[in-house]
C-alpha cells in the first residue's frame, strides 16, 4: 500500500515535468519585501501557484528582474534567500527549502532510490513534501470549486440565508472547537461551538467563506448562497506549521467584540518551559496580563485584582470547585485530554453568571471518530494514559485520560522533615462520549472525577474528591434558531484526619455539591445579528463541616453543622449586532436569583451591638425547603467595538455580577482546609461592577498584534476576617468575618508577534487591587478603616515569552517574569510575655516581599516531519528559573527559642532542569 | 491502527524546593512604645509576679517599666499594692488567691489608668502523671536523625471543669565533671581532703515557649498524651539527674484563644498556608483613653504543680554523654621529673588554675605524683553551673 503510493506521488512529479520547459516572461521589483508578499503578488500577475512552508513567511528580500524566465527568476530568489525551488509544471513552483531537488533524482526513485541516496540529504522528507503538494492540489480543488448551498428556487426569497455546519479534523474527525468561520468582503464571521457547530447568516449570492483555527491549516470555500443550507469544512492539521502560537487574543482581536478575552490551545502548549514536564494550561493562562498568583505553588490565581475564588472554572461547562492537585503545583486539567481554554476578564457574555472576576471555560477534546489510538506518558511524577476511538465510525467517539501520581518524588526533594516524610499524590479521570444522532441533534456525555490526598508525617491524612458529569444536547430547529440543553452534576469534598494521639483522633468532612439544569438557544433571524437567550437552575447542597472521633479511644466529641441548601437562577438574554464593518454592540441582561433555603438557623444580634456570639438574641429556625432568604440581581452586561481603521479598533465593555457563593479564608493563597460556603441572611452576595476599554491593532498583516486594555472595578460585600479568626466549623461566620469593598483597576498592555522565526508576546500589566473594611466596630475595621492593598496586589509585572525557530526542527524559548512583590504584613514591635517575645502587626499588608524575578529556558529537537514514519520522537531540555534567582514565596516572622528570626520561604531556590522525551509509535 | 505516544521526561539536577533563609527587610520602626503587661495570680501560695515592660523594635533588648502603682484587687474584697522588688518586677507580699474569687490589675501611671478585666480563679485539676518516651525526629538532614526523649502530661478534670491548660516548666539538672578533683595541697606533700569540691553542679533554665492543652471538644475531661518538652540526646541536660517542675495553669477559654492566637502568629508560621498574622488583644485597657492598646494579659488561674527526677539510668538505652575530655597529665616524682623539681611544677600548675588529683603507691601514705586535668574536664562551673545545691534537690 505504502508503496504503490509512493509509486503514484513519483508519477504525479514526473508526469508534471514532462510538460515543463516552455519559457516565460517575468519582471518585477521589491524592496524589503515579505518572500510570501513576492510570491503573492506574482501569482496575482501571472498565471503561477506558489507552494510553500509556512515557515519562510518571515523572509524579506529586495529583488529586481525584468523580462526574465521563471527559472531565472527563481534563481535570484534562491541567491538571495538561499530557498529552493522546484518548478512543478508551468505553473506550479514548490519552494523545496534548502533541499536541491535535481530533475534526476526522479528517475533514480523511479528505479531504485537506494543507489541514489547521496544526491539530497533526504529523499523522504521531499516525498513528504510533495505528499503534500498533493493534498494541496485536492484542497486546492475544494476551494476554488464553487458549491451552491440551498435551493436555487429561493434564490430571490428575502435578501440572506444561514448556512450551518460542523468544522471538523480530516485525520480524526474531532470538532475543531474555537475555530473562525467567517467572510471577509463585508466581514462577518462567528465562532464554532463546542460541536465544533456553526451557523452564519449572509447576504445572498456568491462569497468566499474562510475556516480558521490555531494550529491548523486555513481553508476556504467558494458557495453561493441560494437559501439555508448546510457546510462541512474539514481542516487539516497543521503538522509543520509553527507551533509557537499558544495563546490568541481570539482570532482576530481587531474583529471581535471581546474586551479582556483570550483562547489557549493545548495543542501547541509545548513552547513553555514547565516544571517537570507536566504542560498546565492553568500555568500559561498566567502568563497573561492580568492574571497573577500569589506565588509559586499557589492554588488559584487571580484576575484583575479578584481573590481566586471570583473565577468561574469550568470543565465541559461544569464547575470545577478546587482546581488543583498537590496544593496548586498542578491544575486538575490533563493536558492530554484538553483541547483549549477560554478566558474572559471582562466583556463576560449573559450566559455565563456566578462569579465576579472572570470565567475560565476548559474544553475536552473529543475522541478521536475514526480509528482507535492509544497514548502515554510518564515524567518523574505522574503516569498517563489516554485512549480515545469510534464507538461508531464518524458518527461517535469516546475519550477517557487517566492521570495519577506514582512516586513522592517531589516530596522527598524537602527540606522540612515534616514535608519529607510525607506522602502525597492525586489522580483524575476524564472521559468523554459525543455521538451524532443526525444532523440535527447531538449529544456529549462527560465525566471527571479526581483525588488527591496527602499524608502529613504519616499520622495525618487530607484528602479532597472533585467529581463531575454533564449531559449535553444541541438540538438544531433550523439554521437560525439551535439550542444547547444540559443537566449536570458537581460535587467537591475534602477529608481531614488526625490519628497523632488516639484520644484525639478525629476526622473531619467538608462536602459540596450541585445539581444544575441549563437550556440555551442561538438565534440568528437575520444576517449580522446573534442572540443568545436561556434559561439555568443550579441547586446546591452543602455539608460544612462534621467532625466525628476515629477510633475506639478517641473522645472527640461530634460537631455537625447544619447543611446549607440554595438555589441559583438566572434568566438571560444577549443581543449582538453588528451595525456595519465597523460598528458592532452587545447587550445583555441577566436576572440572577439566589434562594437560600431551609434546614437552617438565623442569628438574630442584638441592635448596636457588634456581631459576635455573645451578642446573639435570638435564633430563627427554618424548616426543610423553606425560603430562608432570596436575593435577586439584575446584571447588564453591555460591550460595543468600533473600528477607527481596519487595522486598529475600540471597544468597551461594562459587566455587572453576583456571586453567591464564596471562600472564606484567612491564608494567603487558598489552603487545603478552605471551603465554599453560601451566602445567607448574614453574608450577602458579592456585587461586581467593571468597567473595560481596549485598543486593538495589527502592524504588518496580521503578524503583529498590540492591545492596550484598561479596566476598573468595584466589588461590593467582599469577605475579609477578623484578626484571629477561626473559619473552620464555625456556626457564626458572620462573626469572624468583616464585609469589605474591593477596588480594583489597571492597564494592561500586550505586543503579540505570531508568525516568523521570532514568535512570542510580551505583557506588562499595571494594577492595583485595594480592600477597605470600615465597619462600625472597631473589630471590623482594618488599618482604621483605610484602603489597603489585598494579598494579590502587584502593581507591576512583565512577562516575556519568546519562541525563536533556528530551522524547523529546533527552536529555542525563553522566557522571562517580573513582578512586583505581593503586600505582606510584618510586625512593628516586639514585646515578651512568659519569656517568650511575641511580634506586634499595626496593620495589615504594608509591607512587600521582594520583588519577583524568573527565566526559563527551553530548547526543542523536532524529529524530522515525514508523515509516514514509524517513530516520532523530539527531545526538550527546559530550565525552570535559569538564574536561580530564589524567588520570595513568603517573608515572615518567627518566635523560636526565646529568639525573633526573619525568613523568607522559596519554593524553587535553585534552577531545575527538565529533559522531556516524546515519542509516538505508530 | 494503533498509534502509541510515550512521553518519559527525566529530570535532572536537584532542586531545593521550600527553602528557608534568614531574612531580615529593613522594617522601620519608631513606634511609639506600647505597654506590655504580664501578671498572674493563682490558688498557690504567693508572691505573685506582674512584668510590666515597653514594646521594643525587633533587635533590641527588653526595656522594663518602672515606678508604676500596680495593684492587684480582689472583687468585693480588699487589695493590695505591689512592690517593685527589681524594675519591672511588681511583686504581692500578702495577697492569696481563692478559688472562685475574682481579681483584677490595676495600674496607675502619669494620670493614665489601666485595668484589666475581672479574672476568676477556677481549680485545676492534679497532674495524673508526667511520663517520657524516646523519640527519634527527622531533621532538615535526611542522613541524620535527631534522638532523644518527649515528655507527656495525662490529667482529667470534672466533666463541668475547666478544660483549657497552659504548661510552664522549671528544669534543673545536675553535671559533672570527666575528671573530678579531690585534694587540696597545703604544701610539702601534706594534702587534705578538698574544702571546696566542684565536681558536681546544678543549672536550671525556665520554659520559653507557650505550651497549650484543651480538653474542648472531646467528650471526657481527659488530656492525654499532652506534649511537653523535648531533650535532644546530645545536650547536656541529661547527663546525670534531671528534674523538671511542672506547673499546671487552669484557663478560661478567653485567656486560652489569647496565647493560641499569640502562637498561631508567631510560631505556626512558614508553611504554603500561612494563616495572615495578626494582632492579639488581652483583656487590659486603658480606662483613661480606650483608644491606646495595651498589650499583655491578667491572669487568674488555678494551678498544679509536680516535681519529677529523672536518672540517666533510668532512661533504656539512652547514649546522652559528657563532652570526651583528654586523659590528665601525669606528674611522678621518680620518673622522668627530678623530686627537687616536682614540688614547684605542681605548685605552679595549681597556680596556672590546673586541677590535681594526688596518687598514692600502695605502700605509702605520701603521694607519689599527681594527675592534672585542666578546668574544663575537672570544674563543674567551667560549664556555667552552679556548686550550690538547690534546696529542694532530692538525691
Amino acid at each position: 500500500m505504502t508503496k504503490s503510493i509512493l509509486l503514484l506521488l513519483v508519477w504525479l512529479v514526473i508526469a508534471h515535468h514532462v510538460a515543463n520547459g516552455q519559457a516565460r516572461s517575468l519582471s518585477g521589483s521589491y524592496q524589503g519585501a515579505y518572500l510570501i508578499d513576492v510570491f503573492e503578488d506574482l501569482e496575482s500577475r501571472y498565471d503561477i501557484q506558489f507552494y510553500f512552508e509556512p515557515n519562510i513567511d518571515s523572509t524579506i528580500i529586495d529583488l529586481k528582474f525584468t523580462d526574465v524566465s521563471m527559472q531565472e527568476m527563481l534563481e535570484k530568489i534562491t541567491a538571495i534567500s538561499g530557498i529552493n525551488f522546484l518548478i512543478k509544471d508551468e505553473k506550479s513552483v514548490i519552494a523545496t527549502g534548502e533541499y536541491i531537488v535535481q530533475t534526476e533524482l526522479n528517475d533514480a526513485l523511479f528505479a531504485d532510490f537506494k543507489s541514489n541516496k547521496s544526491l539530497v540529504k533526504e529523499p523522504n522528507s521531499i516525498l513528504a513534501n510533495i505528499r503534500e503538494v498533493v493534498e494541496q492540489d485536492i484542497d486546492h480543488r475544494l476551494e476554488n470549486v464553487v458549491i451552491e448551498i440551498g435551493d436555487p428556487i429561493k434564490r430571490f426569497d428575502g435578501p440572506s440565508a444561514t448556512i450551518a455546519g460542523y468544522i471538523k479534523e480530516t485525520k480524526t474527525g474531532e470538532p475543531v472547537i474555537g475555530a473562525s468561520v467567517y467572510i471577509k468582503e463585508p466581514l462577518m464571521g462567528v465562532i464554532t461551538d463546542q460541536f465544533g457547530y456553526f451557523a452564519l447568516t449572509l447576504p445572498k449570492g456568491r462569497h468566499e467563506i474562510h475556516v480558521n483555527s490555531t494550529g491548523m491549516k486555513s481553508a476556504r470555500r467558494q458557495i453561493l448562497l441560494n437559501s439555508d443550507g448546510s457546510l462541512n469544512v474539514e481542516l487539516r492539521d497543521d503538522i509543520i506549521a509553527l507551533r509557537e502560537v499558544v495563546v490568541t487574543g481570539e482570532s482576530n482581536a481587531i474583529d471581535n467584540l471581546q474586551t479582556g478575552f483570550a483562547n489557549i490551545n493545548m495543542k501547541n502548549i509545548r513552547q513553555i518551559p514547565s516544571i517537570m514536564g507536566e504542560a498546565d494550561i492553568m500555568k500559561i493562562a498566567l502568563t497573561l496580563p492580568g492574571v497573577q498568583t500569589v506565588g509559586e505553588g499557589a492554588a488559584g490565581f487571580n484576575v484583575r485584582g479578584g481573590s481566586a475564588d471570583q473565577n468561574l472554572v469550568l470543565l465541559n461547562d461544569v464547575t470545577v470547585y478546587n482546581t488543583n492537585h498537590l496544593f496548586g503545583f498542578f491544575s486538575v486539567f490533563n493536558p492530554d485530554v484538553i483541547a483549549s481554554a477560554d478566558l474572559y476578564k471582562s466583556g463576560i457574555g449573559a450566559q455565563y453568571g456566578g462569579r465576579v472576576s472572570s470565567v475560565f471555560d476548559v474544553a475536552l477534546r473529543d475522541g478521536n471518530k475514526k480509528k482507535f489510538t492509544l497514548k502515554g506518558g510518564i515524567s518523574p511524577i505522574t503516569g498517563k494514559v489516554t485512549i480515545e476511538g469510534p464507538i461508531k465510525k464518524d458518527t461517535s467517539s469516546y475519550i477517557i485520560g487517566i492521570r495519577s501520581t506514582y512516586s513522592d518524588y517531589l516530596l522527598s526533594l524537602l527540606d522540612n522533615p515534616d514535608l519529607r516524610n510525607s506522602t502525597g499524590g492525586f489522580f483524575d479521570i476524564v472521559a468523554k462520549v459525543t455521538h451524532r444522532i443526525n444532523d440535527r441533534n447531538d449529544l456529549i456525555l462527560s465525566a471527571y472525577h479526581s483525588g488527591d490526598n496527602f499524608r502529613l508525617n504519616t499520622d495525618s491524612l487530607y484528602e479532597y474528591f472533585n467529581s463531575n458529569a454533564a449531559l449535553q444536547w444541541r438540538h438544531t430547529f433550523s439554521n437560525q434558531l439551535q439550542s444547547i440543553t444540559s443537566v449536570s452534576f458537581a460535587n467537591y469534598n475534602y477529608n481531614l484526619s488526625s490519628e497523632q494521639n488516639s484520644v484525639n483522633a478525629f476526622d473531619l468532612k467538608y462536602n459540596i455539591e450541585d445539581y444544575s439544569f441549563k437550556t440555551e438557544f442561538s438565534y440568528s433571524p437575520r444576517e449580522r445579528v446573534f442572540i443568545k437567550y436561556g434559561l439555568s437552575a443550579k441547586l446546591y447542597q452543602l455539608q460544612p463541616g462534621n467532625k466525628l472521633p476515629l477510633g475506639g479511644e478517641s473522645l472527640v466529641e461530634p460537631v455537625n453543622l447544619l447543611d446549607e441548601k440554595a438555589l441559583e437562577s438566572g434568566m438571560y438574554g444577549g443581543y449582538e449586532y453588528d451595525l456595519n464593518n465597523r460598528l458592532s454592540v452587545y447587550g445583555g441582561f441577566r436576572l440572577s436569583m439566589f434562594n437560600r433555603l431551609g434546614p437552617g438557623q438565623e442569628f438574630i444580634y442584638r441592635p448596636e451591638s457588634p456581631k459576635e456570639v455573645a451578642s446573639i438574641a435570638d435564633t430563627i429556625s427554618y424548616s426543610n425547603n423553606e425560603n430562608m432568604k432570596t436575593y435577586i440581581g439584575p446584571e447588564l452586561r453591555l460591550s460595543g467595538r468600533y473600528k477607527l481603521k481596519d487595522d486598529l479598533s475600540l471597544k468597551i465593555s461594562y459587566d455587572r455580577i453576583n456571586q453567591y457563593l464564596h471562600v472564606l479564608s484567612n491564608t494567603t493563597a487558598i489552603s487545603p482546609t478552605d471551603a465554599w460556603r453560601l451566602s445567607g441572611p448574614a453574608i450577602k452576595p458579592q456585587i461586581g461592577n467593571q468597567y473595560s476599554v481596549g485598543l486593538y491593532k495589527t502592524f504588518f498583516g496580521t503578524s503583529l498584534e498590540m492591545s492596550l486594555e484598561g479596566y476598573y472595578k468595584k466589588v461590593d460585600n467582599v469577605l475579609e476576617y477578623k484578626d484571629g479568626a477561626d473559619i473552620i466549623l464555625n456556626e457564626a461566620l458572620e462573626t469572624d468575618v468583616i464585609r469589605a469593598k474591593g477596588k480594583s483597576y489597571g492597564v494592561e498592555m500586550l505586543l503579540k508577534k505570531q508568525s516568523g522565526k521570532l514568535s512570542g508576546w510580551l505583557s506588562y500589566t499595571y494594577a492595583r487591587s485595594l480592600i477597605q473594611a470600615n465597619g462600625e466596630y472597631s473589630d471590623e475595621q482594618i488599618n482604621s478603616g483605610e484602603y489597603y492593598p489585598s494579598n494579590y496586589d502587584k502593581p507591576h509585572s512583565a512577562v516575556l515569552i519568546t519562541n525563536y525557530k533556528i530551522n524547523r526542527r529546533v527552536n529555542i524559548a525563553l522566557n522571562v517574569n517580573y513582578s512586583t512583590g505581593r503586600p505582606a504584613t510584618f510586625p512593628s514591635v516586639k514585646y515578651e510575655l512568659k519569656g517568650q517575645p511575641f511580634l506586634q502587626y499595626t496593620s495589615r499588608n504594608q509591607f512587600r516581599i521582594p520583588d519577583y524575578f524568573r527565566i526559563d529556558l527551553a530548547v526543542n529537537f523536532e524529529g524530522n516531519h515525514r508523515v509516514h514514519k514509524k517513530v516520532h520522537g523530539s527531545w526538550s531540555f527546559s530550565v525552570y528559573n535559569l538564574t536561580s534567582h530564589p524567588n520570595a514565596y513568603s517573608v515572615f516572622f518567627r518566635s523560636e527559642n526565646g529568639e525573633i528570626k526573619g525568613y523568607r520561604l522559596s519554593i524553587y531556590k535553585n534552577a531545575v532542569p527538565t529533559v522531556t522525551y516524546n515519542f509516538r509509535l505508530q | 491502527m494503533k498509534v502509541v505516544k510515550i512521553q518519559l521526561i527525566i529530570s535532572i539536577g536537584i532542586a531545593l524546593i521550600g527553602c528557608l533563609d534568614p531574612y531580615n527587610p529593613d522594617i522601620s520602626d519608631g513606634q511609639q512604645a506600647i505597654l506590655v503587661v504580664d501578671g498572674i495570680i493563682t490558688d498557690q501560695p504567693g508572691p505573685y509576679t506582674v512584668k510590666i515592660m515597653q514594646s521594643s523594635s525587633l533587635n533590641s533588648e527588653n526595656i522594663f517599666t518602672q515606678g508604676l502603682e500596680v495593684t492587684i484587687e480582689e472583687e468585693n474584697g480588699p487589695s493590695e499594692l505591689l512592690v517593685e522588688s527589681s524594675p519591672g518586677i511588681y511583686q504581692t507580699n500578702n495577697l492569696q488567691g481563692v478559688v472562685g474569687k475574682s481579681y483584677r490589675l490595676a495600674i496607675n501611671n502619669q494620670g493614665q489608668r489601666y485595668e484589666s478585666s475581672w479574672e476568676t480563679i477556677y481549680a485545676s485539676p492534679a497532674i495524673d502523671s508526667i511520663y517520657f518516651e524516646a523519640e527519634s525526629r527527622a531533621t532538615t538532614d535526611k542522613e541524620i536523625d535527631q534522638t532523644g526523649i518527649q515528655f507527656f502530661v495525662d490529667n482529667h478534670g470534672a466533666e463541668n471543669g475547666v478544660r483549657y491548660f497552659r504548661y510552664e516548666w522549671e528544669e534543673t539538672w545536675q553535671l559533672g565533671v570527666n575528671w573530678r578533683s579531690g585534694n587540696d595541697y597545703l604544701g610539702n606533700d601534706m594534702v587534705a581532703p578538698t574544702s571546696n569540691p566542684v565536681w558536681r553542679c546544678w543549672k536550671n533554665r525556665s520554659s520559653t515557649s507557650i505550651n497549650l492543652g484543651t480538653t474542648q471538644g472531646l467528650s471526657k475531661n481527659v488530656l492525654s498524651g499532652h506534649r511537653l518538652d523535648f531533650i535532644p540526646s546530645n545536650e547536656e541536660r541529661f547527663t546525670e539527674r534531671y528534674s523538671l517542675l511542672l506547673k499546671q495553669y487552669a484557663l478560661q477559654e478567653k485567656e486560652y484563644r489569647f496565647w493560641k492566637n499569640l502562637q498561631e502568629s508567631n510560631e505556626e508560621l512558614g508553611s504554603l498556608f500561612d494563616k495572615q498574622p495578626a494582632n492579639v488583644v488581652g483583656n487590659i485597657t486603658n480606662v483613661t483613653d480606650p483608644g491606646v492598646v495595651v498589650l499583655g494579659y491578667f491572669s487568674a488561674a488555678g494551678s498544679q504543680e509536680v516535681r519529677l527526677y529523672l536518672d540517666v539510668q533510668d532512661v533504656p538505652g539512652w547514649l546522652s554523654k559528657r563532652p570526651a575530655c583528654p586523659p590528665p597529665d601525669q606528674l611522678l616524682k621518680a620518673d622522668y621529673i627530678p623530686r627537687s623539681d616536682y614540688e614547684p611544677a605542681l605548685i605552679q600548675r595549681l597556680e596556672a588554675g590546673l586541677f590535681i588529683n594526688f596518687i598514692y603507691s600502695e605502700f605509702s601514705t605520701i603521694p607519689i605524683g599527681a594527675l592534672v586535668s585542666s578546668p574544663r574536664c575537672s570544674d563543674c562551673t567551667f560549664k556555667g553551673g552552679d556548686l550550690n545545691k538547690p534546696d529542694f534537690w532530692d538525691e
